[in-house]
């Protein structure tokens, strides 16, 4: 009990106990804990920072690009093989006539999609050579 | 002219998300005690620790655009150092080692060291025995001077548990070190 009222009162939370050698105690122990370390980080640690997350911008711009490229390369695929589709073979053709309308659509919506992507390239490209990151 | 600190922080912020790189040296510069003092509780191994503190401000800078100034800005990054640390924690436990007060106190420093000093080595040592949650809170609370519903938030636990965690490690370290202080 008497640990308790002892770290109330220190903490501004009760009143004084009576057994005086443990509040002795419990200051030296407050005290050392409010201490602060003599350990500091280096002078230049808020330059390492920094230097460090402009590296990573630089990576993250990459992994964009890259990610864009595979997107690009996949779409220039899927158009290929849309538009050869009816060509390979008169069965094929034949087969893919009725389902030309899903064709119109997926182009239309690859199409969107080339925009969307292409207009998030260039924003990020603008933000990035804008930001100093 | 005296700007509050909240606004200060807000007009910080939005600096760095500008992608001002000297606004974010300031903000590095601002809170790397209070990062440090976590990080210096918390990760036993000096080498290791700028590391830990250079990770909690890539982080906070990756994850700046989410701070919605709900908290203050110190209680946001202590809450990212907490996080950090933890997890820098769980992939390195560790060892720790029976301690013995007499001897330690003293190879807690050279001759010339006052007692007070190595006192307060001392606790930092014997710190080390206690749970990673129990040495935050002890942190939180008398180093960094946050109140118990800072760091609750900080550590998503109950307030309740913050204060039990509190009176029990400060107990214990006084149990433990009952003889020198």
């Amino acid at each position: 009990m008497t640990d308790e009222t002892t770290q109330a009162y220190l903490d501004g939370d009760g009143p004084a106990p009576a057994d005086e050698g443990n509040l002795s105690k419990y200051r030296r122990l407050y005290s050392a804990l409010a201490a602060e370390p003599d350990e500091q980080l280096a002078d230049q640690f808020a330059m390492r920072v920094a230097a460090r997350v402009a590296d990573q911008s630089v990576v993250n711009l990459g992994n964009i690009l890259t990610v864009l490229t595979v997107t690009a390369l996949g779409i220039i695929a899927l158009l290929a093989i849309a538009l050869s589709l009816p060509y390979v073979t008169l069965e094929l053709s034949v087969f893919a006539a009725p389902f030309s309308w899903i064709m119109q659509l997926s182009l239309t919506w690859v199409y969107s999609a080339g925009i969307v992507v292409l207009l998030y390239c260039i924003d990020r490209w603008v933000s990035a050579s804008q930001a100093e990151f | 002219m005296n700007v509050d600190p909240g606004q200060a922080d807000a007009i910080l912020v939005a600096r760095v998300l500008a992608g001002e790189k000297q606004a974010f040296i300031a903000l590095v510069n601002e809170y790397q005690r209070l990062v440090l003092h976590l990080v210096f509780r918390l990760i036993p191994d000096a080498r290791d620790r700028e590391e830990v503190c250079q990770d909690v401000f890539v982080r906070v800078h990756q994850k700046l655009n989410t701070f919605r100034f709900e908290s203050k800005l110190g209680t946001w990054i202590s809450r990212i150092a907490f996080n950090t640390a933890l997890n820098f924690i769980k992939i390195r436990r560790p060892i720790l080692q029976p301690l013995n007060n007499e001897a330690e106190f003293q190879a807690a420093g050279p001759g010339e060291l006052d007692d007070e000093r190595r006192l307060i080595e001392l606790v930092h040592r014997r710190m080390g025995g206690l749970s990673v949650e129990e040495k935050s809170v002890l942190t939180f609370y008398h180093l960094a001077g946050m109140s118990v519903t800072e760091i609750s938030e900080i550590m998503g636990r109950p307030e309740g548990t913050i204060k039990s965690d509190l009176f029990r490690a400060r107990k214990r370290l006084k149990d433990e070190l009952e003889d020198l202080l």
